[in-house]
């Protein structure tokens, strides 16, 4: 096992029972960047000089015989969307080819504080908008499993670079499912935690009720202590809550008498035959580890994708306004200030975020307000209802993560109908503001299917528990 | 519910976004086909439902008043595509 394969976990231990350094560790990372990634693009930019310089002086530290934190010294990666002072921050788009951010994004900071390394920015759909990662302007990233494939998306090159190895842990953005899908498709882990739980300070806007940080990691254990390392309030989010994010003491503890729920809404008639046939195996497990599997019913779950496109898309078009060409940003050569607008928004966008702008403008216009947007919103509560009675009765939810296995290149890349329908597992847990997170079914590496569990707000510690459990015991079983 | 080529025309206007005659057609049909979709959500019973804006309670979020300088005029300013004298410069908004 080379080195830039290992998990949070085992490099740590490495660096601080000096099997390598963190120049060492850092240095195959990179190898493995420059070699694989023009076939996969899973990298905007890289960041070299300031990752070494970060690395070197880790390891003086621990030469000198001093403790390090856990994060200390891992290398990780950034979604492009996520602002790093200094360094160009394009969320995937042309209107942001050259921009540079003048601060640091909450999170990168505290990473930074941490002395993790960070190794460069990721490739994603252009602003979040895409299940695919081929809405790019820096073009589509390719699944390292098969590179006919796609990765997912949004957080499609974070996905590829942890299933690919590029680096040891990768944080991207959820709204809708933009960890979970892409982690599906790669056969990583993505977790969502809870709509408040992570500061977006300095992450791009896109759907502000929806937005939340994401982790994609290679075991649960990983999700867990990236999670604890960047949760908590912030002075600059004023959704994000001042509420301990403790979630390490229960994930080992076994899940005997917990339960678990199966809404039989996940598991429609004309499904995957592979993807329904993973999950039952993982639910077999869940039983074997103790837990008691319990049928259960989420009424409204069928309308959960046309009340997140509605709401998502009228959040779009308000927080896209600010990309005028004015401040910061592309700006069009025009005669006039309102040939400027026009002409820096219709040639700074891509296809995919000028639609959803036009279908957010459509569905808040004056006369249609009332049918779509606050029709939607009134469904989001009812929505919410169903899982808060669901949550009365068991602990936490399994579903797939995705009706269908990671499909090719180009497959739906002209039908954004068909594409939406790709999240329709997800963003029930997005709607909600539920944590959630996706994890490999069984031991198969080269076509994956992902699983997702759900659980009440803020109850990020049962579902990394249970996640934990299964993984365990998969794990076993590929040793055995 | 079908939305015209017209409709999309006036929704680009709306939103600031130059496009093409082709890509108004696209558009057209394209926003059409999620519409329909949309229009599932009619068979839901929402009467006097109150509209869900915030998953969370909502609650107050203070801080102390203090000056922070998270951000340099400088750095700021040198994002922008076009200055002058320390401030961002556009073409005239009044003929």
């Amino acid at each position: 096992m080379k080195i830039n394969e290992f998990t949070i976990t085992q490099a740590h231990r490495g660096l601080v029972d000096k099997e390598f350094s963190c120049e060492e560790l850092t240095r195959a990372c990179f190898e493995r960047i420059i070699e694989s990634d023009e076939t996969i693009n899973a990298f905007v930019d890289l960041n070299e000089d300031a990752a070494y310089e970060s690395a070197r002086e880790i390891d003086e530290k621990i030469k000198q015989g001093e403790k390090i934190g856990f994060l200390e010294g891992i290398p990780f990666a950034l979604k492009d969307n996520i602002l790093v002072e200094g360094l160009r921050a394009t969320a995937g788009s042309k209107m942001l080819s050259d921009y540079v951010a003048p601060f640091s994004a909450t999170v990168a900071a505290r990473l930074k504080d941490l002395g993790s390394v960070l190794v460069g920015k990721t490739n994603m759909d252009e602003f979040a908008m895409g299940s695919s990662g081929e809405t790019s302007y820096f073009g589509a990233t390719k699944n390292p499993i098969d590179l006919t494939k796609v990765t997912g998306g949004s957080s499609s090159g974070s996905a590829a670079a942890i299933a690919n190895n590029d680096v040891i842990y990768a944080l991207g953005s959820d709204t809708g499912g933009s960890v979970r899908q892409p982690a599906s498709f790669c056969g990583v882990v993505g977790f969502k935690p809870s709509y408040g739980r992570i500061s977006r300070h300095g992450l791009m806007a896109m759907a502000s009720s929806f937005d939340q940080i994401g982790t994609i990691t290679k075991s649960v254990r990983d999700a867990a202590l990236v999670f604890e390392s960047i949760a908590g309030k912030d002075d600059f989010d004023a959704t994000c809550l001042d509420k301990k994010a403790e979630v390490m003491p229960t994930l080992d503890q076994e899940i005997k008498g917990l339960k678990i729920g199966v809404p039989k809404e996940f598991f429609i008639e004309g499904m995957d035959k592979e993807v329904a046939a993973a999950i039952s195996a993982e639910i077999k497990k869940l039983s074997e580890l103790g837990a008691e599997i319990i049928e259960i019913s989420l009424p409204k779950t069928k309308y959960a994708l046309a009340v997140y496109y509605i709401l998502m898309t009228a959040e779009v078009s308000s927080n896209m306004a600010r990309y005028d060409g004015v401040r910061y940003g592309f700006r069009a050569k025009s005669d006039n200030l309102s040939e400027m607008y026009l002409k820096s928004r219709g040639m700074g966008f891509g296809d995919e975020v000028r639609r959803r702008i036009m279908l957010g403008t459509y569905v808040l216009s004056s006369g249609y307000y009332d049918a779509y947007y606050k029709k939607a919103q009134q469904a989001r509560r009812l929505i919410k209802q169903d899982f808060d009675n669901a949550f009365e009765k068991v602990d936490c939810l399994v579903t797939p993560t995705t009706p269908t296995k990671a499909f090719s290149l180009g497959e739906k890349f002209d039908d954004p109908m068909k594409m939406y329908l790709a999240d329709i597992f997800t963003v029930s847990a997005s709607v909600a503001g539920l944590p959630a997170i996706c994890l490999p079914c069984g031991n198969d590496k080269k076509s994956p299917v992902g699983l997702q569990l759900l659980s009440k707000n803020f109850n990020e510690a049962v579902v990394l528990q249970v996640a934990n459990n299964l993984e365990e015991k998969n794990r076993a079983q590929e040793l055995r | 519910m079908p939305i015209s080529k017209k409709h999309i025309e006036h929704l680009a206007e709306l939103a600031r976004l130059d496009i093409t005659e082709e890509e108004k057609e696209k558009y057209a049909e394209q926003i059409s086909s999620i519409l329909e979709y949309f229009e599932q959500l009619n068979e839901m019973d929402t009467m006097n439902v109150e509209p869900l804006a915030q998953v969370n309670e909502s609650f107050n979020s203070l801080r102390s008043d203090e000056v922070l300088l998270p951000f340099s005029a400088e750095k700021t300013l040198a994002a922008a595509p076009q200055s002058e004298k320390n401030q961002i410069k556009v073409n005239a908004v009044f003929e």
